[in-house]
Parts: C-alpha cells; structure tokens; sequence
C-alpha cells in the first residue's frame, strides 16, 4: 500500500486549490457584474440628463411605426431578394480572393498542412469535397513502408490485378517494392501511374523525382519535382530538390 | 461490514469474458460484428480509443462462436512474420509447425485460393496497430483469396494507427467504432460490475455525484474508470482496515474519489 499521508496531503493542496480557484471565479463575476452594473448606471445618468436623446429616440420610433404601412408589401422581398444577391456576389468574390490566395501563398499553405497533416494546398482548390476526402484517405497509406516480400509471385500479382483493378495503393506498393530493389526503371514507372491515378499525392512525385535521379535523369527529375514545389510548397519537396541540385545522397 | 477488497478486484483491468457488460452501444456493434460473420466480407475493422472494449469485445466473440465457426483468435500481437506465418499455419491445419521447419508466404495465399468456398476462416486480430505495415500489406494479400476472414481491432489515437485504417480501407466492408461510454452507461457500468459479484451494498454508496465525478475524470472509458475505482475501493480497504472513524459506509466519499484520481493521475495537483 502507498503513503495514505502523502495522498491525503496532496488531497488537502488539491482542495486548496480548487478552494482558491473557486474565490477567484467568484471575485472575477462579482467584479464583472459591478462593473456592468456601474456602467449601465453611469450610461443610464447621462441619458436623462439630455432630455433630447429621449425624445429624437421616441420621435424615430413613431416615425418608423407611422412609416410601416405606407411601406409597399413587394418592396421589402425586393430588398431581401438584392441582399441576397449581394451577398452571394460578395461571397464568390471572396471564394475567388481566396482561392488566389491559396495559390499565391505557399508559405500560409504549408502552415496549414503541418497543422493538418499534410494535405497538398493544390487539393485546397479543389472544390469536390468527396475527392479531397478520398484523396485525403489514400494520401495516408503513403507513408508505409514498403513490403519486403520474398516472392517475387505476390507482386506479379498484384501488377496484374492493377490491370483490372487501376488502384492507387497498389501502383504505390510497386514503385516503393521496385525502388526498394533497386529497380528504378519500374519504380518510376509504377509512380508515375500512381501519379495518373491521383496528382494530390506526394508519394508518388517524391518517388518518381528519385527514381529517375537515380536512373540518371537528373534535369527532368528537378523539372518535375519544381514544378510541384512551385504548386504545392512541400518541404518534402524542398529538401529533396535542394539534395539533387547539390548532387548529395538521399534515401 | 463491506467488503472493499472484493470490490477492488472486480475493476482489476484484465479481461474477463464471463463478466461482460453488454451496454446499449456496444450490444450494437457485437450484434454488428456477429452478423458479420455471414455475410461475404473480407475485413472488418474494430477501432476506438484504448479503453473503450475492444479486446472484450473479441473475447466474447470468440468465446460465442468458436464452437460454431472456423474461428481464431490471435490476441497478442506476434513478434515477427515467421511467428504470425506459423500461427496462420496451425489455424489453416489445426497442426502445430514442425520444429526446424518454415511456411513461406505464398504457400498461405495458395492454400487461402485452393479452400475458397470449402472453408471460411474468420480470424479475429486484437492490437492491430501493432504489427508491421508489411505484415498488414500481407493479411490485406490473403483476405484477398476470399476464404479467410480478417476482423481486426486497432486503437486510432496515433499516427500509425490512422495510417493502419487508412490502408485498410478500400479492403474494409465493415467499420465499427466503439466509443467511450455516456454518464448513464458508465453508472450501469459500475452498477453491473458490483452487483455481478453480489456487492449490492457497495453498488449502492455511488450516488448522483459520486458517478458525475467519475465521469468527469474518465470521460466515460472503461479502463480509466477500472483504474479509478480500484484504486478508490484499496483507500476504502485501508481505511476501513486502519482507520475506520475516516469512512462513510453510507455513501462513497467525495474525498476517496478524488484521493483516487489523483493517485492514479486524473487529476494533476
């Protein structure tokens, strides 16, 4: 059994607390509510001093009871139906302003995929939220690692169910088996039907981009890895561009 | 006098299949799971946060229908592939690994295609989360055949856990998710629990506050609540042991909740 006094005097500093807490929200109301108080009081004295604030408010309020029925009845949707309109106007513009935004800004869209783990900004502009969600899905299972199988029957397989079957996760499977073999060729091949499946996925221009440095086509390598980084802003990307330009060793 | 100690084992965390609690929302996702096993799907997926009764929940799956079914339970996570290859053997075989002796990979996938519409094995997977990804590539392989049946249960607070679901996915026909349970659930919880080993008389010293406090500090998750209250009951079983002018035998104290709580790191002082 533990110390039962060591818990009870941590209960006693607990209660304290909660004690002290307790004042402080109490203190912090009351505070609030008389100052609340002060202010209306305050605000309350100076209108009825100036009688003519009173009276400019109750001349208004007749002015608009007296003005209500001469108010024509297919006016007022008239108004709502222009508001509506503005609105809309003002919130396509503002979609459209922001949807630049994103596209010019790659240093906001890279905050926010660190903070949302790590969803291209290039599918930001894309508005069919069921594809963002698929690809978002897809996007996760990228960064398994790859099967080091020890039949080479599995993935002949799984190449021939890609034929019928078009799926992104198992043309990634192969790039990450091939260039895991060493097998550049197949691996940028495979990542590039990845990539044809579905262009939101880093995996597979990271991959592609390295297959092919590692095949020897340095120039379309950074080509295409820039060209991503320009859309996207992807660290990722970044480092991997800045490793190939200064012709050091990646994974 | 009241029994504290018994009542303290009743919440030791451990899985005790014949003390299930069958609660409102988790009745629904074993019926779910149950109904399952005879429809054509590949993989079915249990998640939710550690806590919330996945393992139980495939203990009692398998302790109902094991009999019945070609039903395997893999429950702690097998070290290495040779260890989950020989595990998959001894359930397509019924045979131990002879000693000295390997299964290769391809050989399961091959006897998975040639018993497709003779045997439907279901194999119930606890901690999912913890096997490789290669390993999952591979159970993804041999659900592939049609004869074997995957049911895995997998925590989803970390990364790789998500990444496990995520790549499961367009494999997964079934999702299940189970989630902590509701104030009133937790009170049946607790209740049952009790009243399952004969402690009507502990069961009635919780009242209204006494369950909102464990609530509150659990959040409705059942291990958290197990650890909480056995921690309360081993204060109770001192006190009544050493120092009994301290207790009510009435109702719980409010105090040896919080004792509790902040013993076992729910409430941080």
């Amino acid at each position: 059994m533990y110390d039962i006094e060591e818990l009870e005097k941590k209960w006693i500093e607990y209660r304290k607390k909660r004690i002290l807490r307790y004042v402080k929200i109490v203190s912090a109301v009351t505070a609030g509510i008389l100052v609340g108080v002060g202010i209306f009081t305050f605000v309350g004295n100076e209108s009825g001093e100036d009688g003519s604030v009173k009276q400019v408010y109750t001349a208004k309020n007749e002015n608009s009871k007296a003005n209500r029925p001469d108010d024509s009845m297919d006016s007022a949707p008239k108004e709502v139906v222009s508001d509506t309109h503005k609105s809309s106007s003002a919130s396509k513009k503002s979609e459209a302003e922001l949807a630049s935004m994103r596209a010019e800004v790659p240093s906001l869209k890279q905050s926010e995929k660190k903070s949302s783990n790590t969803k291209p900004a290039m599918e930001m502009t894309v508005a069919d939220a069921g594809s963002v969600a698929e690809s978002k899905s897809v996007k996760n299972t990228m960064s398994l690692e790859i099967v080091d199988s020890d039949s080479t029957k599995i993935v002949k397989d799984i190449e021939k169910r890609f034929e019928e079957s078009n799926n992104f996760d198992d043309a990634l499977f192969l790039s990450k088996y091939y260039y895991k073999k060493k097998n550049y060729k197949k691996a940028s091949y495979w990542a590039l039907q990845a990539n044809m499946i579905d262009s939101t996925i880093e995996d597979s221009w990271i991959l592609f981009a390295k297959s092919k440095v590692l095949q020897g086509h340095r120039v379309e390598a950074l080509r295409v890895l820039q060209a991503y980084y320009d859309k996207t802003g992807s660290e990722q990307a970044k480092e991997l561009l800045d490793l190939i330009r200064q012709g050091k060793k990646f994974d | 006098m009241h029994n504290y100690t018994e009542a303290k084992n009743v919440f030791i965390d451990e899985v005790r299949v014949d003390e299930y609690i069958g609660l409102e929302s988790s009745k629904k996702a074993y019926d779910k799971l149950e109904q399952s096993f005879d429809r054509s799907i590949k993989m079915i997926l249990l998640y939710g946060q550690p806590g919330t009764g996945k393992t139980m929940m495939l203990h009692r799956l398998y302790q109902n229908n094991r009999h019945q079914r070609d039903l395997h339970l893999i429950d702690t996570p097998l070290g290495n592939k040779k260890e989950f290859y020989s595990r998959l053997f001894t359930i397509f075989t019924g045979k131990m690994m002879p000693a000295n002796s390997t299964v290769h990979f391809d050989t399961l996938v091959d006897y998975g295609r040639a018993v497709k519409g003779k045997r439907e094995i279901m194999i119930l997977l606890d901690e999912a989360q913890m096997y490789p990804s290669e390993l999952l590539e591979e159970i993804r392989i041999l659900s592939d055949t049609g004869s074997i049946k995957f049911i895995i249960a997998l925590h989803k607070t970390t990364d790789e856990d998500v990444i496990a679901k995520e790549h499961f996915q367009s494999r997964i026909w079934e999702s299940i998710e189970l989630k902590n349970a509701s104030v009133n659930e937790l009170k049946t919880y607790v209740y049952r629990r009790l009243l399952n080993r004969g402690l009507m008389e502990v069961a009635n010293q919780f009242g209204q506050r006494q369950h909102k406090f464990i609530f509150a500090m659990t959040k409705g998750n059942y291990r958290q609540c197990n650890k909480l209250l056995y921690s309360a009951f081993e204060i109770m079983e001192y006190y009544s042991e050493h120092e009994p002018d301290k207790m009510d035998y009435h109702q719980i104290s409010m105090k040896i909740l919080e004792m509790s709580a902040i013993k076992t790191g729910l409430i941080d002082v």
